[in-house]
Order: structure tokens, then C-alpha cells, then sequence
């Protein structure tokens, strides 16, 4: 499903962001990427949804090399990926439930679709009694359950979260990590950015290191950096 | 259709949630389109004055009793082979006749029966104003011209001056056309500032490329087309309020035999306006969404993003 072959990053201002970074996730996939900030866990994500393409190696997300894709196929790719930050990315005049139809709107769903799905979905993320709120009369677990929910509302097969616990303390955190879980173990590939090492230790899944551009651990199970990564980090 | 009329109503509230500097570029478009529009009113009557006295600096060169019809078309033939001469109409003494009738119904003709007050005439039209001297002096010493009438120097001068004022008005409307686009670029540039969460948005879910342009092309167009209406509006008002002094100065008397009106003049310039305003908004417009969300539209959206985190 997604595919890096020696893939490497500069950007223009001539920072060398990825070097030689090999990596396969299949469908279904729950991945941890972690490492210090800095280390290139964003520029990774953002090579998946075609924020950003290779300056070497090749990366194919759905069979497709995003470097050939068009300028006007990259909405429809990206339509197929749901993306969740750290900050929360809503709009602040917009209430939760038109923040997560806005979604729908812009790829033209009928009023009818938008009333069907907006709910179920909201149901599903536990936002049911917040459908009127706003996202400042919102905690920041509920405001990250809206994102959630709006990067869901387009039944995505991959969703891609960055550092999506990074602004919520422990507790809250947990409810979003098992709301992720809760959602690949649906079928959505899951990918998760983060240097939370709690996050990473709770939950034994296949985990990635990326330190200082390079991809130094990839193992499947799990558990933060060890004593020698984070001397080297 | 649903998406534009979500659209439209998306812009609805841009319009409302970013009021009053809205208004302040709104107030600027506005400003302009009407300076322009009086230069442009000015310009079209100047245009008009210059055409209708350039036309009518004829000579005419009035024959002598003596000449007969065919030596007076010889003479014409003549006259048309000269340089600079650019037609030459024949006037008999009965046409003369006619048109003096015409022109002052009330009088009694009688008097004019006689041979020499209204003579016969060859009216030389020049290839341009200024050759009208030259040829004046060449043809007063031509056998059978008895008397020459033909626009002075002061009517050269004028045209000349008048030319310089028609540059210069021309010049400043263009100057002023850019300084709408401007406007209406500075407007769009805060709206897509104003927007940057909503574009990103827009954009990590999956809009398009137009779907995602569109609001701030129509943005452009809007404010171009509303200013121009205000501003035609604007000066449907003046020349109303000034349409007593018009026909004071005898301007108003004058305009009928341009073959122009006040009304025709407000329909030209409103029309004018109405285009112009929309096509410096689309244009204006268009320039700062490519700078903005430029075909890459990734790389454009990270400048966005890093302001956003640095505010
Ligand atoms: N748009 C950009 N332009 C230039 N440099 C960038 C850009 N985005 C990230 N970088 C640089 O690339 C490196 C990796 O950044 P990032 O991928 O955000 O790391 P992480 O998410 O692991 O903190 C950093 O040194 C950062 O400064
Ligand atoms: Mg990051």
C-alpha cells in the first residue's frame, strides 16, 4: 500500500530532510514512526499525501509513484487519506458538525448524504452530544475527535496521524490512541507520527525510528527508542 | 451547481467575517473606477470635439462668377491630384442655395437670387490638420478662386493641445487600471491570507484545483463589477446635478450636434466601467491566487503554514 524505495529529501533551502529511507506498509497496517524532532517523521507523512515529492528514490502509495502524478489527480489521491495533526487544523466559525460536513461539501455530496453520514460518524468517534458546538467550547481530546471524524467522513484506506497526541495530556491521549486503534482494526491502514514514548510503549505495534533523516530501526514489535538509538539520536 | 451555491455562501460569510477591510479595498476599487470614469467621460468628449473640429477644418474655396461648371471640375481634378488633399466636393450655387435654406428656414430667400452672394465652391478636406496652410497658400493663387475660408491657426493650436491632453488622459487611465487591479489583488491577497486554515483544509481534503480557486476569482470579479456599478452611479448623479450648468455653458446644446447625449454618454461610460471593472478583478485576482496557491500548489501552502505557526 505504501512503498519508499531509497527515497531521500532535500528541501530548497537545502536541508537534507530523508536519506535512503526503504519502507513498506501493507494495507491494514498499524505503524508507529517515531524519533526526535527534527528527525523527518512530518516530511515522511507529507510524502504519502503528495505534500511534498522525493528529490531521489521513488515512493508509490496505492501502486501510483506520486513524482508522476498530476497536478489535478492529487485532490482525488488525496480524497483516498485521512490526515490528523497536532493542531487541530478546524475552522474556528464553523460548528463541529459543519466542520466534519465540510468534508463532503467540497467534493459536492447532496444535503441528504451529508445528513446520513456527518451523524453516524460522530456517533462512531463519540461526538454524538457535540454535533452544536464550536471548537472553542471544545476540549482538546473532543476537538481531535472532530478532526478524526472529518478525515473519516470519506471512508479513507489510509489515515495518517501526526503527532496527533501532542497537544493532549495522558488520558485524553489514550482515548485518541484507542480510537485509532479502534479504526485500523476496521481495515484503514494506519500511520502515526509521534516522539511520545508512552504512546509508543503502551501499544505493541510495528514501529519505525527516524533519526536525523535516516531510517535507523523498523521493528514489528514495537517499543520506543532503545538506549543506544536515543544515544545516537 | 450544489457546489457553487455552497460556495457562494462560503464567500458570504468571508464577506461578513472580514467586514470592515473589505469595505476599506472595496471603498479604494470604488475610488478609482470613478476617477477613472470622469477621465474617461472627459477623455470621450474631448475625443469627440477633436474628431468633429479636426473634420471640419475644410477649406473652401469659393469661385468666381466667372468660372464655368466644367473649368470648376477641372479645377477639382486638379486639386485632388495635390499632396495631402485627402477628398474634394463640388458645391453649386443651387446646392449652396438648399443648404443655406436649411439651415435658416425663417428667411426670406429673395435676396439671395443674385449670382455672387452665394457663389459655387470647392471644399478641400486635408489628409491632416496640419497641411491645412500649406495647401491654403497653394490654392489661393490657383486661377478662378476668388476668396478662401479656411480654420486658423488658433483652431491648429487648440487641436494640438487638445491631442496632448487626450495622451495624457489616456496615460492616466491606465495607470489608474492598475492601480484597481491592485486594490482588488491587495483584497484577494488578505482573503486568501484571512483563509489559509480553510485552504489547507480544502486542500488535505481533497478539493480541486478550481474548486479551491474559484471563491477568490469571483471575490475579484465581484468587487471590480460593485465598484464599477457604485462608480457609474456615482457619476449618473454628477452629470445630473450638473446638467442646469451644462445648459448654462450651452455644452448640453452643443453635445445633440456631436451627435451625443448625457444618457448616451452614461450608457457608454456605465457599460465601459461594467467591463472593466470585471476584467481587472478576474485579472487582478487571478494574478495573486497563482502567486499565492501557484500550480504547485504544495509549496505555496507551506509559506502559508510556516506564517501561520510564526505569528
Ligand atoms: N517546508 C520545509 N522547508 C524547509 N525545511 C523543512 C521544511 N519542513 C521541514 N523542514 C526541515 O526538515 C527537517 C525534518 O523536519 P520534520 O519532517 O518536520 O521532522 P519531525 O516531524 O520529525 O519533527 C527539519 O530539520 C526541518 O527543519
Ligand atoms: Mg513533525
Amino acid at each position: 500500500m505504501i512503498k519508499f524505495v531509497s527515497v531521500g529529501l532535500t528541501y530548497p533551502n537545502l536541508v537534507n530532510c530523508l536519506r535512503n529511507v526503504n519502507l513498506h506498509i501493507q494495507k491494514q497496517e498499524f505503524v508507529f514512526v517515531v524519533g526526535p524532532t527534527g528527525g523527518g517523521k512530518s516530511s515522511l507523512m507529507k510524502l504519502i499525501y503528495r505534500d511534498a515529492i522525493p528529490t531521489s528514490g521513488k515512493v508509490f502509495v496505492f501502486n501510483k509513484d506520486i513524482a508522476k502524478m498530476r497536478i489535478r489527480e492529487i485532490p482525488f489521491h488525496r480524497r483516498r487519506i485521512g490526515v490528523i495533526f497536532q493542531d487541530f487544523l478546524l475552522l474556528p466559525h464553523k460548528t463541529a458538525f459543519e466542520n466534519i460536513a465540510y468534508a463532503l461539501q467540497i467534493r459536492g455530496a447532496s444535503g441528504r448524504q451529508i445528513g446520513q453520514l456527518v451523524p453516524e460518524v460522530m456517533d462512531w468517534v463519540g461526538l454524538t452530544k457535540r454535533q452544536k458546538s464550536y471548537p472553542h467550547q471544545l476540549s482538546g481530546g473532543e476537538q481531535q475527535r472532530v478532526c478524526i471524524a472529518r478525515a473519516l467522513v470519506n471512508k479513507p484506506d489510509i489515515l495518517l496521524a501526526d503527532e496527533p497526541t501532542g497537544n493532549l495530556d495522558p488520558d485524553t491521549s489514550k482515548e485518541i490512541m484507542d480510537l485509532l486503534v479502534r479504526i485500523n482494526s476496521r481495515g484503514t491502514t494506519v500511520v502515526v507520527a509521534t516522539h511520545d514514548e508512552n504512546v509508543v510503549n503502551d501499544y505493541r505495534k510495528r514501529t519505525i525510528v527516524i533519526s536525523q533523516g535516516q531510517m535507523i530501526a523498523d521493528r514489528t514489535e514495537g517499543g520506543y527508542l532503545n538506549a543506544e538509538e536515543a544515544a545516537n539520536a | 451547481m450544489r457546489s457553487m451555491l455552497f460556495l457562494f455562501r462560503e464567500f458570504l460569510s468571508s464577506l461578513a467575517l472580514n467586514r470592515f477591510l473589505h469595505f476599506t479595498y472595496g471603498v479604494q476599487v470604488t475610488i478609482s473606477l470613478l476617477v477613472l470614469g470622469i477621465f474617461l467621460v472627459l477623455m470621450l468628449g474631448a475625443a469627440v470635439i477633436w474628431n468633429r473640429v479636426g473634420n471640419n477644418l475644410l477649406i473652401h474655396a469659393y469661385m468666381s462668377s466667372t468660372m464655368t461648371e466644367t473649368g470648376i471640375l477641372q479645377l477639382k481634378n486638379e486639386l485632388e491630384q495635390m499632396d495631402h488633399v485627402h477628398d474634394v466636393e463640388y458645391r453649386s450655387q443651387s446646392d449652396a442655395l438648399a443648404i443655406w435654406e436649411a439651415k435658416n428656414p425663417h428667411m426670406d430667400l429673395g435676396i439671395l437670387e443674385s449670382d455672387d452672394i452665394l457663389p459655387a465652391s470647392l471644399i478641400i478636406r486635408a489628409t491632416h490638420p496640419r497641411y491645412i496652410q500649406g495647401l491654403a497658400e497653394q490654392i489661393k493663387s490657383m486661377p478662378g478662386v476668388e476668396e478662401l475660408r479656411y480654420g486658423s491657426e488658433m483652431v491648429q493650436n487648440f487641436l494640438k493641445v487638445m491631442m496632448i491632453l487626450i495622451s495624457i488622459g489616456a496615460v492616466t487611465i491606465l495607470l489608474l487600471l492598475v492601480f484597481t487591479a491592485s486594490s482588488i489583488s491587495n483584497i484577494i491577497g488578505m482573503s486568501i491570507y484571512a483563509r489559509r486554515t480553510e485552504i489547507r483544509i480544502m486542500q488535505l481534503v481533497g478539493a480541486t484545483w478550481w474548486f479551491i480557486r474559484w471563491p477568490f476569482l469571483f471575490e475579484g470579479v465581484f468587487f471590480g463589477t460593485v465598484g464599477a456599478i457604485v462608480a457609474s452611479l456615482i457619476i449618473w448623479a454628477l452629470l445630473l446635478m450638473m446638467s442646469e450648468a451644462l445648459k448654462l455653458s450651452e455644452l448640453t446644446l452643443a453635445l445633440p450636434y456631436f451627435g451625443l447625449n448625457t444618457g448616451g454618454i452614461f450608457v457608454v461610460l456605465a457599460l465601459l466601467l461594467l467591463s472593466l471593472g470585471g476584467l481587472v478583478g478576474f485579472f487582478g485576482s487571478l494574478r495573486t491566487v497563482n502567486t499565492f496557491l501557484g500550480r504547485e500548489t504544495e509549496v505555496n501552502l507551506d509559506a502559508l503554514r510556516v506564517r501561520q505557526l510564526t505569528r
